[in-house]
Parts: structure tokens; sequence; C-alpha cells
């Protein structure tokens, strides 16, 4: 069997909700990716509405100024009980990490630039990450203590590998202010993948 | 103990193997469509057997940015023969020449198949384009006709 599992939603609608409210999609997607566009009013609710099974992806290229962001809000709950991975690139509202508690099966976490590490992990308590990535626009030493702070809480007792592709590589990485970090996670079995990217910020951060 | 041949091997094979040899299209790296459609499009001309798995192969990724390329696409006799995996239709406001809403939509209802879509920047496009049979989990590979056509995207 085939079928849409996979929406990019880079686009405005103009339909108007009522449209949208009466509309029956013929997929149950498994990931979506939502950008800064006018969705009108209904889409999120109703998508995530008829998708609240199958979804189990999700990632939120869009940030609180978006016209759909309240949509979003609103539709988030029926679907984050589903969700394994959610990536988000921009800080969430007080009302979206609101209903984070609900993620309980969540494993994947992606966090880009502008995203308040700590306030996201904190406000996942009922998730078990297995796999944490954080696309560096951060001062290594906070995200080290950040995380330092954490890796013993119930949302990342369970980690098996943290990514963070833009820092740079492990023996660099420690000198900046990571060896307590590394350390940590190889007593713990955490697999860390560093310095697949060159990013000349991160190695001009260190206080 | 049979030898094992070109011609011994199921087209569905030659296909994943041609797929994988292809490497995978980023469809916002023109570079990588070319370099992918290069191959496969040298690999159609090996040889008769090689021609049907390497356009179907062909129609897997697409990417319709322009009134041409969704012209060239809607008249092409092998519409509906090939499946496309994922396809990423863009609008006027895509900063490429982009299509409008309608042709989006002419376009989607074409094809089959797709399990990935990107709708990037339309105008005017509706949200009654994804209430699409084509799109539905019902629709099923059976139906599809097996045909050997030399017409490419």
């Amino acid at each position: 069997m085939i079928a849409l599992r996979t929406l990019y939603l880079m686009s405005s609608f103009p339909d108007k909700s009522s449209t949208v409210t009466s509309l029956s999609f013929p997929f149950h997607l498994r990931t979506l990716h939502l950008y800064n566009r006018n969705y009108s009013s209904n889409l999120l609710p109703t998508l995530f509405n008829q998708c609240s099974r199958t979804l189990t992806s999700l990632t939120l290229i869009t940030s609180h100024s978006s016209p759909s962001y309240n949509s979003l809000v609103d539709g988030f709950p029926s679907v984050a009980s589903n969700l394994l991975h959610l990536s988000l690139q921009h800080r969430p509202s007080p009302e979206l990490f609101a209903h984070f508690a609900l993620c309980t099966r969540l494993e994947y976490l992606e966090c880009s630039f502008a995203v308040n590490l700590a306030s996201v992990l904190d406000s996942l308590m009922n998730a078990r990450l297995k796999t944490l990535s954080i696309e560096l626009d951060y001062n290594l030493v906070d995200v080290a203590r950040i995380l330092l702070l954490r890796l013993d809480t119930s949302t990342l007792d369970r980690l098996e590998t943290l990514k963070i592709p833009r820092a740079p590589a492990k023996e660099e990485f420690g000198e900046f202010g990571g060896k307590e970090l590394l350390e940590r996670c190889e007593e713990k079995g955490i697999e860390v993948k560093l310095g697949e990217v060159v990013a000349w910020r991160t190695r001009s951060v260190f206080d | 103990m049979p030898t094992t041949t070109i011609r011994s091997l199921p087209f569905e094979v030659l296909e994943c193997i041609l797929d994988l040899a292809a490497g995978e299209a980023d469809l916002d790296s023109k570079r990588s469509i070319f370099k992918r459609y290069n191959f496969l499009r040298d690999a159609a001309l090996v040889s008769r057997d090689f021609r049907y798995p390497a356009q179907s192969c062909l129609w897997l990724s697409l990417r319709v940015h322009s009134p041409e390329t969704a012209k060239k696409l809607l008249n092409s006799k092998s519409l509906k023969h090939y499946i496309t995996r994922e396809v990423s239709l863009e609008g006027v406001h895509s900063g490429s020449d982009g299509l409008s809403g309608s042709t989006g939509s002419r376009v989607l209802r074409q094809l089959i198949g797709i399990r990935s879509l990107r709708l990037m920047d339309f105008g005017r496009l509706s949200l009654k384009v994804l209430q699409n049979e084509n799109l539905s989990s019902e629709f099923c590979l059976s139906f599809l006709p097996i045909a050997l056509v030399v017409d490419t995207p």
C-alpha cells in the first residue's frame, strides 16, 4: 500500500475556515513540516485530528509571530502523545511549552538555534529521549552546563546519542569547556557525535 | 549452479540497484538532481533490460518549478505509468518561475504513488488539492499498468 506519508506545508492557503473543516484528507501522515505561513485557522487542528494516530514526526520551522501559531498550539495536544520525533527551529511560546508534557513517547529531539534548550528539556518531563541533536548557535559552555545538570533526569537518563554536528571535534570540544560532559557521557554509555559540520562561529564563543 | 546475469534479474531488483547507484535526489540542489538524472538517462541507454527500471527511477523524484516543466510533464506519455515517490511543487512566490495554483493542482492530480509532497509558496492554491485519491492509502500498487515507455520526464 502506498500513500502520502510526508508533507511539507511551505505555502499559504486562501481557504475559508468553513471549507477547511469540511475537508477529509485521504491519507494519514507520518511526518509533517510546518513553516511560517498562513494556513487558515482550522487547517492544523483538522490535519492533526485526522492524523493523530499516525503522525510521529513533527518539524516546526515556525515562530510565534506566524499567523498560524495559535492554531498550532490548539492542535498540538491531539498529536503530542504519539510523537517520536520533534524538531524545533524557534523558541516555543509559553502556551506550546505547556503542551510538551503530553509528549510521552518522544525519543528524538532536535533543537536548532534560538531554542531555549533548558526550558525545552524541562518541559519535556514525561519524555524519555534516546537521541538529542543540537544545531549549535549556543555557547558551548552553556550547552555543557545545561546537559550536565540534566543527564540524570528522567528526560535524559536513557539517552543513547548526543549529536552536536556543528561543534568542534571532541578534543577541541573538551578544551572549550565540554570535557566534563564528554566524560559523563562516556560513563553513561552515551555516544557523542561532534564535528560533522565545520562552523567557525562555535570556535569563538568561549567565555 | 545457474549463472546470474542482468537478464535473469527481476526488473524490481535492477530498479533498486539503479536507484541506489544513482544517489539520492536532493530536491533543493540542482546539481544533485542533474547528477541523478544524467546517470539514469545513461543507464536507460545501456540495454533494453535497463530501460524500464532506469525510467522508473527517473520518475521517483520530481521537482516541478516552472510552467515549462509542468507542461512537459503533463504532456508526457509516461505519466501514470510510473510511480513518483517524492515531488516538490513550487509556486509563483518560490523564487523560481513557479506554477500557478491551478497548474500545481493539475500536476498533483496526474502523479501517482506520492509518499512525500512539498507545496512551496503558491499564490492561490486551495487545500482541496490535498483531497486527492492519488494520495490515498487505498491506492494500491496492483492497479498500476506495467508498460515499457520510452518517454522520460
